[in-house]
């Protein structure tokens, strides 16, 4: 598994466990439901800046480590 | 400061511990320098998989998680084996101790070069990291207790770093060093820890 892929699958999990649909996060986010859809796929192309609004708009918070 | 930010300070400060200069990793990512430096800055809006090719070229890891933040956490008291700690303050000699290991007498924390006597407090590491990071956060894999995460709020600069430990019930914790999070509430309660050196690459906590 990717790291998009498992940072994607954590927002869907989230987001499912909140009850809400893609579409709710994108409204929220003010991004397209399509770079929902990617981020939770784990797809290429994935900005930093999306997955930073999507994580907002679940109310979770974005954390990086370096190691 | 902004997470593209914080990532971008850290990714260059490990670019400098290891004295490599920005057209090194540009060449190792098969890119421009002008690209190096922006991610360092923080302006160029990155894909997962830039970032990924940086830190590659560096030769570390970068972790991705996300943190509930925004649903208040009320104020939890751990207790960890036979040892309940009531508060952050109370002194580390007035908890009761557990047995240390008899060979050990300190450990390090990989990658920030710090030294703890054996024994220590999370609040006595709280203050060494002061001078580095904002927050300590206390986090299990495990659902360990029944609140997921605790913080120390402590003064200083903001960085992203987490500390692999494993607990003398086997189970793995993070200590993670984040800036802050508003919406936390400051009053966690956490129990002593005393760090102990393991043979291996890891630190074995007793609490």
């Amino acid at each position: 598994m990717t790291v998009a892929e498992h940072i994607g699958a954590r927002l869907k999990a989230l987001r499912e466990a909140r009850g809400l649909t893609q579409r709710d996060v994108a409204l929220r986010a003010g991004i397209h439901q399509s770079m929902i859809s990617r981020v939770e796929n784990g797809r290429v192309g994935v900005t930093l800046d999306a997955l930073e609004r999507q994580a907002k708009a679940l109310g979770v918070r974005l954390v990086v480590d370096a190691r | 400061m902004t997470t593209a930010e914080l990532i971008g300070a850290r990714l260059k400060a490990l670019r400098e511990e290891r004295c490599l200069s920005q057209e090194t990793i540009a060449q190792r990512m098969q890119s421009y320098r002008q690209l190096v430096r922006r991610i360092e800055k923080g302006t160029h809006e990155a894909t997962l998989t830039t970032y990924e090719r940086y830190a590659k070229a560096l030769e570390v890891s970068l972790v991705w998680d996300v943190l509930s933040v925004l649903e208040p956490k009320p104020p939890v008291i751990y207790e960890w084996g036979s040892i309940m700690v009531p508060a952050l303050d109370q002194p580390a000699c007035d908890l009761p101790c557990a047995v240390p290991f008899s060979r050990s007498h300190k450990t390090v924390l990989s990658g920030l070069g710090l030294c703890f006597e054996n024994a220590t407090s999370l609040d006595a590491v709280k203050r060494v990291l002061a001078s580095t990071f904002v927050e300590i956060w206390a986090t299990g894999k495990k659902p360990l207790f029944a609140c997921p995460a605790a913080y120390l709020p402590v003064d200083g600069g903001t960085m992203h770093f987490a500390v692999p430990l494993l607990l003398a019930s086997g189970e793995v914790m993070t200590l993670r060093a984040s800036d802050p999070v508003a919406e936390c509430v400051p009053t966690m309660v956490l129990p002593q820890i005393r760090f102990v050196l393991d043979v291996g690459p890891r630190t074995r906590i007793i609490a």
